[in-house]
């Protein structure tokens, strides 16, 4: 069933647990998500880079997802993550997502405060709510930035943004780690008792399994999942025979891995004690 | 299969033309009186119906007297009338309009009536995933809304004639892959000084595949992303320009059907406007595809 991303977190709700976001390309990691959801009963987010929201790529993903979600079992959000900007964050809504994720967050403050409001006003008269994202949060292989997000700022950018959820820098980085990253747990906990808004743990590939789980304890409720989705998915095509040549059939081992991969993810954020 | 369908009002309006304006509490004779069916996105699909497309007004009508006249009139200009469905014991949209010929003005007094709005059914859904472009005006909003995402969602593409800045509207301006507003809207809605700086605003905020502002005798303008391109208004006798901007949309729709680039779009439109101004009536005055030709290649 396919439902928004405000209406997805508020699944967490007064529980210990988050809702996993699959980054997916093309039906058959979509077709991995849905099927490790339904067999737990967990809702999930799929969810689109931004980068194919330029080209049509996102047009043929987006009526994936959209289909996918409407056919499931359980609750299903289709979202934009990390839109560059207004143009890619328009193409979500036009193609159908259900909750989108601006990300100007290498912009002063004041400047990413005022992109972020008026693509959530924007947004908001669709119906469709808004992932903001505070400190931004770069890549692994330049090293995880020590500086986190402030419980001011945050406090500030929730009230005059109105997003929904709130992506925060406090240890994670994208891509794979060189080192295991080390979560500031006090800061989650201080941000989110402060906003009372779902907050975003991007990067999620690579953390230790016990600080994601303090994570979710301190008020992570959305937990991103990309580069270890592409591998699980790449490792498996890899290592497939070349004497399958319909598609279909050398497709079925990536789709079964990218299923036990999102298994694995959903049972480490409790996703399937939520519904 | 028809290749545009059209969510909006449905005005049964009726003109009377008078010598002078009465003055209240009066009685006074009018020259003549005219019923003529109207609202931006209804008066749109007529004109493409003319111009030789296929058109579908997708909402529902009431069993009143304006009702049965409203659907006789889309019958009369070929709009398909079979994906409009009729709620008895509503009262029409309806409107009352003063020409005073002494001053030329036009004073109108009107009625939304009391038909609640429309909830499409499977069938007008289906329609909609056939077209190539749903027609919203702005009315009918809650069903625009739904249509228009859901004809985004099918691939098709949605023009809107933004022309009235209602209440609720911001829901429908991210969903039009052709925004045609009128200067007035561009202005008034993005609070620009002038239609090029509104036009570039609208494109930035919507990512509407292109944004033309029409302005009147003035012609228009249109923006792609790129530059700001103008369109000719063509000068022509006008006796009656009631109805010039609805047919402008239609006209846009039917040359979108038969794949010309937006700057074509705009100047065939632009003659299909100027030809309906030259004839009276918003409906009866509407060219069809031959005279366009016809008035184009004079001015070739």
């Amino acid at each position: 069933m396919l439902v928004n991303l405000a209406e997805i977190l508020a699944l967490t709700k007064d529980k210990k647990a988050a809702v996993p976001a699959f980054n997916v390309y093309n039906m058959e990691t979509v077709m991995g998500v849905i099927a490790a959801a339904e067999e737990v009963n967990s809702p999930v987010i799929l969810q689109g880079y931004s980068r194919l929201f330029d080209s049509d790529n996102g047009y043929y993903l987006t009526a994936i997802m959209l289909a996918a979600a409407k056919k499931a079992t359980v609750p299903v959000c289709v979202h934009l993550d990390h839109g560059a900007g207004l143009p890619e964050v328009m193409r979500a809504l036009h193609w159908g997502c259900t909750g989108v994720m601006l990300d100007r967050s290498t912009l002063p403050l004041e400047e990413n405060i005022a992109a972020s409001r008026e693509a959530c006003e924007l947004c908001a008269h669709a119906g469709v709510p808004m992932e903001g994202e505070l400190g931004h949060i770069g890549a692994a292989k330049d090293g995880v930035s020590t500086e986190h997000t402030r419980t001011d700022e945050a406090v500030r950018f929730v009230k005059e943004t109105g997003v929904a959820a709130l992506a925060v820098l406090i240890g994670t980085a994208h891509g794979r780690y060189k080192q295991a990253p080390v979560l500031n747990i006090a800061r989650i906990k201080e941000i989110s008792e402060a906003t009372g808004l779902p907050l975003v743990l991007h990067g999620g590939s690579g953390v230790p399994d016990d600080q994601i789980q303090a994570s979710i304890d301190a008020g992570i409720k959305k937990i991103n999942f990309g580069t270890d989705l592409c591998y699980s998915f790449l490792d498996e095509g890899f290592a497939t025979s070349r004497e399958l040549v319909g598609i279909d059939m050398f497709m079925r081992g990536p789709v079964e891995a990218v299923k036990n991969f999102a298994l694995s993810k959903m049972k480490l954020l409790r996703a399937d004690t939520i519904l | 299969m028809n290749k545009i369908v059209g969510i909006g009002a449905v005005v049964c309006d009726t003109l009377m033309v008078t010598d002078g304006f009465p003055p209240e509490d009066t009685k006074m004779r009018a020259e003549s009186t005219v019923q003529s069916g109207g609202g931006p996105c209804a008066t749109g699909l007529v004109a493409a119906a003319k111009l030789g497309e296929k058109a579908a007004f997708l909402g529902d009508l009431t069993d009143d007297a304006a009702g049965a006249f409203l659907m006789a009139d889309f019958g009369r200009f070929g709009v398909d009338t079979s994906l409009i469905e009729v709620k008895p014991g509503f009262t029409s949209f309806t409107s009352f309009i003063l020409l005073n010929k002494k001053a030329a003005t036009r004073t109108c007094i009107f009625d939304r009536g009391t038909l609640p709005g429309t909830v499409l059914n499977d069938a007008q859904k289906e329609a909609i995933k056939n077209a190539e472009i749903l027609m919203v005006d702005g009315n009918d909003l809650a069903c625009a809304v739904e249509a228009a995402k859901f004809a985004r969602e099918n691939g098709v593409k949605v023009l809107y004639d933004a022309g009235g800045l209602y209440q609720g509207i911001e829901a429908l301006l991210p969903y039009a892959d052709y925004l045609i507003p009128s200067e007035e809207f561009s202005l008034g809605h993005t609070g620009c000084a002038t239609a090029e700086e509104a036009a570039k605003e609208l494109y930035r905020r919507y990512s509407p595949e292109a944004v033309v502002i029409t302005q009147g005798k003035k012609g228009g303008i249109f923006y792609d992303g790129e530059k700001i391109v103008s369109y000719p208004a063509f000068p022509v006798e006008a006796v009656d320009s009631n109805g010039a901007g609805d047919v402008f949309h239609g006209a846009f729709a039917a040359a979108l059907c038969k794949g010309y680039p937006i700057a074509e779009c705009c100047r065939f439109s632009s003659a299909v406007s100027a030809l309906k101004c030259t004839r009276v009536g918003a409906r009866d005055g509407a060219p069809t595809f031959e005279q366009v030709q016809k008035f184009l290649n004079e001015r070739a």
